[in-house]
């Protein structure tokens, strides 16, 4: 029956195919035969990728391993910020889930040439200490530089002008008030939650390295962070370095 | 094609070096983009031929193994009696025999074969075989084979060569020998790098592509010779060069699907390729010689020499698997082409990560550390979703919400359901839920009557007798069961339509029937 379908049919069912983290074209024989269609047929390709950009999806890579999509910007698959943390509206926690995913890619890939290796390969697993003490080593950094300097006012703080470092720092201080030890867990506990989050995307598992959890990418989270959403995050903040320092030449 | 050039199979040796990425200047990251080619010192110079840095090169491969057989006496007392390169070899063996296999060697298989080899090196050192020991120091071989020490980055030897200037340079070079790799069923495999392929095949001291010829030469005079066992040893030499090989082609197949750039498809992949069909195609007919001559030898041999034949059937087997694989090996050869043609066409479109690529920590997340709130967050906004991925929005049509509104509420699906048995041919089970009594009666009554008589009738009779409503029920149950004449073993009665008469009772409506208590229906 599914054979005298039009082709577009078929490339819609591929695409949903790759709306499914889950799913492998081993497991699925249809998937499977989609998979080695969008190999063998040139036409099916290009009615898979038209479709698919008419839809607001990249297709990143398409192999036995099945099919990895990313949404385009502005794209209904997007998912907003709003919708990782559901119940929270704060910028501030916003903020934070954003920096603990580039932390948790920035773990996974310390390097740059990290970025450029087979995605075949699979990555060691990351702990959540690791990704906590990327960003506190940054964050701490960046502290050090601004001691000297006056503090932030209050206004400034009011408009999103403190820089993003303080607002991490200060997730930890105001715990750490408290008590210490829940001052690493506040930040562990946002980390955490984003591997979490990452886990139900279908990219993370989480795997037991000795006493501790670790979490290890999966190669569909290889595949997007490679080829798509780092290099993509870069060219976002040389975009803005860019407009900053412009515009900062004008006003001198 | 070039079918007996023999100078293919020296130039074919581009293939089979240690070829990759060759980092000049440990100091800095920056990649030296042309590859080993392009480093000076393969440039021809008296003082320093450039075979002394291929050669080198070689060498530092040997390295991490070098270093397993030093940690033999540093380890755990508990694990120095084990022999670390022996173990890293045999690993190595497993892993590359397993290569191009249906089922790749993963953790799971590599445990099992190498149980054997630490049982022999326990009773060797008279201690008892502990599987847990076993584990243990294969994780340590595996990690250090993977290169664990270093978050299993690729390990990086440098060394020194002279460049055409006579200047000494310093150069890093960086290869894996053995990592952790997806499987489409969803697993993990080990596979080997192409480096320790090499590796291990060159330890044998065989030139990889003259080695397969060479070999099949070998194969071919230890039959003739009557050495059988040496035989099936060098066919599975063979058979993993020939795994080996097909293994390189397929690499180059497979990074063209993946990125089309990072292949030279100008002069290096379609001379590997002429070079690798022109090569099969001297190999299948030496496989053939090889099966032939084996076939023969069998036909000679005495029944009584069992080893003798089984050696040969085993040579003939791997030839066999052998000619399989380069049949195969031949199909994806002659499409190669289109393999290009078609990864260039598909990739034209797909997004491409910008070069350079940023160090992330530095380079991304640092400088979002130190921008303002507002636009960190309107950046990190736009990017959170490509760490995610797609996620399908969930949308309530409204032409189904409101369905699914007003639908009635389904009842809780039990956890357990019981299932009796039924016999659906069992009318009685309609009866049943009668109780014994009420059916007694009505089958007493239905008794009495001896001529035909219709239904209506009966059903009053019965009501006039004092009978309760569940008694008429059953009779009327019996009357169409005796209809209703697919069942012949509990009706009690034959009945029949009585065209244009109808049956009006309190209880029951419809076709009146002519019921005959005395007739069984058949």
């Amino acid at each position: 029956m599914t054979a005298q379908r039009e082709p577009v049919w078929h490339a819609g069912r591929l695409l949903q195919w790759g709306l499914r983290p889950l799913a492998r074209p081993a497991q699925e024989p249809d998937y499977r035969e989609l998979v080695e269609r969008f190999f063998d047929d040139g036409v099916f390709r290009s009615t898979v990728r038209e479709l698919a950009d008419g839809l607001g999806l990249h297709v990143l890579d398409v192999s036995e391993h099945g099919v990895v999509l990313a949404p385009q910007d502005e794209s209904i698959f997007a998912l907003k910020s709003s919708d990782f943390r559901p119940g929270s509206s704060k910028v501030d926690d916003r903020l934070l889930d954003g920096l603990a995913q580039v932390a948790i890619a920035a773990t996974v890939f310390p390097r740059a040439r990290d970025l450029d290796e087979d995605p075949d390969i699979v990555r060691t697993p990351v702990t959540v200490d690791e990704v906590e003490a990327q960003l506190r080593r940054l964050c701490d950094r960046l502290s050090e530089e601004a001691r000297g300097a006056p503090d932030p006012n209050a206004a400034d703080e009011d408009r999103g002008l403190i820089e993003a470092w303080r607002v991490y720092l200060q997730r930890l201080e105001t715990m750490e008030t408290r008590d210490s030890r829940k001052a690493m867990r506040a930040t562990r506990r946002i980390i955490e939650y984003s591997l979490d989050r990452l886990r139900d995307f279908g990219c993370f598992t989480q795997v037991r390295e000795g006493s501790e959890s670790g979490w290890q990418p999966t190669r569909r989270y290889q595949v997007m962070v490679q080829q798509l959403a780092g290099t993509a995050v870069f060219q976002l903040v040389r975009d803005a370095l860019d407009a900053r320092s412009s515009s900062r030449g004008d006003v001198t | 094609m070039a079918k007996r050039s023999e100078t293919s199979a020296a130039s074919g040796q581009s293939g089979v070096n240690f070829a990759e990425i060759d980092r000049v200047d440990v100091e800095k990251t920056t990649v030296n983009e042309g590859g080993a080619d392009s480093a000076p010192a393969d440039s021809l110079s008296d003082g320093w031929p450039p075979d002394l840095t291929r050669r080198l090169r070689v060498l530092l491969h040997t390295l991490p193994l070098d270093g397993m057989r030093r940690a033999d006496t540093i380890r755990d007392a508990e694990l120095r009696h084990y022999d670390g390169l022996a173990v890293a070899l045999r690993v190595l063996d497993v892993v590359i025999d397993r290569l191009g296999l249906e089922a790749e060697a993963d953790r799971e298989v590599v445990t099992r074969l190498l149980r054997p080899v630490f049982s022999a090196m326990d009773a060797a050192a008279d201690v008892p075989a502990l599987p847990e020991r076993h584990d243990r120091m294969l994780d340590r071989i595996l990690g250090g084979l993977r290169n664990d020490g270093d978050a299993r980055r690729p390990f990086r030897e440098e060394y020194t060569s002279i460049d055409g200037d006579g200047q000494a340079q310093r150069h890093a070079l960086e290869f894996r020998l053995l990592f952790d790799a997806f499987h489409p069923s969803g697993g993990t495999v080990l596979r080997p790098s192409a480096e320790a392929c090499n590796l291990y095949l060159r330890l044998l001291d065989l030139d990889v592509e003259d080695a397969q010829a060479a070999a099949e030469a070998v194969v071919e005079s230890q039959l003739a010779r009557g050495r059988f066992d040496e035989a099936v040893h060098s066919a599975r030499q063979a058979r993993i060069q020939s795994v080996r090989f097909r293994d390189k082609v397929l690499q180059i197949l497979r990074e063209t699907r993946r990125d089309v750039d990072r292949v030279d498809w100008k002069v290096e992949v379609p001379r590997t390729l002429s070079e690798s069909l022109a090569h099969l195609e001297r190999r299948v007919s030496v496989e053939r010689g090889i099966l032939a001559a084996a076939d023969e030898r069998l036909d000679i041999l005495p029944e009584d020499e069992a080893g003798a034949r089984r050696a040969v059937a085993q040579v003939a087997d791997l030839t066999r698997d052998c000619l399989l694989r380069h049949a195969e090996l031949h199909e994806q050869l002659i499409g190669a082409h289109n393999v290009f043609l078609d990864a260039q066409g598909r990739q034209a479109f797909a997004p491409k990560p910008s070069r350079p690529l940023p160090n992330l920590p530095d380079d991304v997340l640092e400088p979002l550390l130190r921008m303002p709130v507002t636009h960190a967050h309107s950046i990190l906004e736009r990017g959170l979703p490509l760490f995610v991925g797609p996620r399908v929005p969930e949308l309530a049509p409204l032409e189904r919400l409101v369905a699914w509104m007003l639908q009635p509420r389904r009842p809780q699906p039990r956890q357990e359901v019981l299932v009796e048995p039924v016999d659906a041919t069992d009318l009685e089970a309609e009866l049943r839920q009668y109780p014994p009594e009420v059916r007694a009666a009505a089958e007493a009554l239905l008794e009495k009557e001896k001529g035909e008589v219709r239904l209506s009738e009966l059903l009053s009779t019965a009501r006039g007798s004092g009978a309760p409503n569940a008694v008429l029920e059953i009779i009327a149950l019996l009357v169409l069961q005796g209809f209703a004449t697919e069942d012949r073993d509990t009706a009690r009665v034959a009945g029949e339509r009585i065209a244009g008469a109808c049956l009006d009772d309190v209880l029951l409506y419809g076709d009146d029937l002519l019921v005959n208590p005395a007739r069984r229906p058949g």
